[in-house]
């Protein structure tokens, strides 16, 4: 499952959560680091991008309703 | 008649010009060692302000203080008793609305040497007073109304202007510095009665020292309360500077990030104090942490 892009996402080092950003409509979410995981997987153009992983039905639900991921 | 004036308030220059004469030497006493004449300048100006008395017959009988930014008038018109105190509002609207090299947040920011601590708040927590008493009890002042944060990093550039103090902190701003300059009160604004107070000669003179953001901490003064120092987690920390950011999402990426590496690489507390000596003690033990 894959971000739509302008949205960041970031896991704070102390493991107090993963943060999701949309820097186009401000939204943002903060959920447990237990509820979702995420890679940078690499393209071909050398950019990267997030693939979401593990990610609990309470944070997919979140995730959809502010039109985070791409479905 | 009106008085111009070239303000150089690092990182920004800027031309005033003042039709009243009492708010004009409030001005000159604030900002003084600061200022010089537009005739002989010939540096680049970042904001043009003016303050100048409303037009047609109400000038004579009812004048009121217009405050304009390059021709655009962003406020309605205030008392002229309350006309300082619009001009120091129009240049935080100015700075906040309109400059996007820095990431922005409501904040006041205090540093020992080159290690600064951020201070956001909303209006109520005391920050003010703390700014103003921290201020002349060992820290630099770099700002009392907005940190100015360098995208990408953790350097925060000084903007040291006078410090607005408001209600009763007034009186207890004037009994703990009686050798300080002050505005004239101005009163009955929405905010309430509020004064300017004049930073401090050394911060004014480290105006263009930046420093680094060691760490976050959310103040609240609370006369019920001992000192209470709740750490706050990187996600919470964010947050927090999130709500306090004027234009993180306008710089998008560049924004969010930098706020990001703040809370990932400083600490960060809620604090609830009532004595503002032992707040000052917990500061100091928080900065030396990071020698």
């Amino acid at each position: 499952m894959q971000l739509r892009s302008g949205v960041h996402v970031h896991k704070f080092t102390d493991s107090s959560g993963i943060l999701f950003y949309n820097i186009f409509s401000e939204e943002s979410v903060i959920v447990a680091v237990e509820q979702c995981s995420f890679e940078l997987a690499e393209n071909s153009d050398g950019t990267e991008t997030v693939v979401l992983s593990d990610v609990s039905s309470d944070v997919m639900e979140q995730l959809i309703s502010k039109r985070f991921v791409k479905r | 008649m009106s008085e111009s004036f070239i303000l150089h308030c690092s990182p920004y220059v800027f031309e005033v010009d003042i039709s009243f004469k009492e708010v004009s030497a409030i001005f000159q006493s604030m900002y003084k060692g600061r200022l010089s004449n537009p005739d002989t300048f010939d540096g680049f100006i970042d904001y043009r302000f003016t303050l100048r008395n409303t037009a047609s017959i109400r000038q004579f009988f009812k004048p009121q203080a217009r405050f304009l930014c390059d021709d655009y008038e962003p406020f309605k018109p205030l008392s002229r008793q309350q006309g300082y105190a619009l001009l120091e509002w129009g240049l935080n609207w100015a700075v906040s609305a309109q400059e996007f090299s820095y990431v922005i947040i409501h904040a006041a920011v205090l540093a020992k040497g080159d290690k600064a601590i951020v201070f956001p708040a909303a209006s109520g927590s005391g920050k003010s007073t703390l700014t103003a008493y921290l201020s002349r009890h060992g820290w630099r002042l770099l700002s009392d109304e907005m940190a100015l944060i360098v995208p990408h990093s953790t350097s925060v550039t000084p903007f040291v202007r006078p410090i607005c103090l408001k209600n009763a902190s007034i009186n207890l701003a004037k009994s703990w510095f009686p050798e300080a300059s002050f505005s004239s009160i101005a009163r009955e604004t929405h905010k309430g009665d509020i004064i300017h107070m004049q930073p401090d000669a050394l911060s004014v003179e480290c105006a263009d020292m930046p420093a680094n953001i060691v760490s976050v901490i959310f103040p609240k003064y609370d006369p019920s309360r001992f000192l209470d120092i709740y750490q706050l987690d990187k996600a919470s920390c964010f947050q927090g500077l999130a709500k306090n950011a004027f234009n993180h999402s306008i710089l998008g990426s560049d924004g969010v990030r930098t706020l990001i590496n703040i809370a990932e690489k400083g600490s960060c507390y809620e604090v609830h104090y009532s004595d503002i000596k032992e707040l000052n003690a917990f500061l100091d033990e928080v900065v030396q942490a990071h020698d």
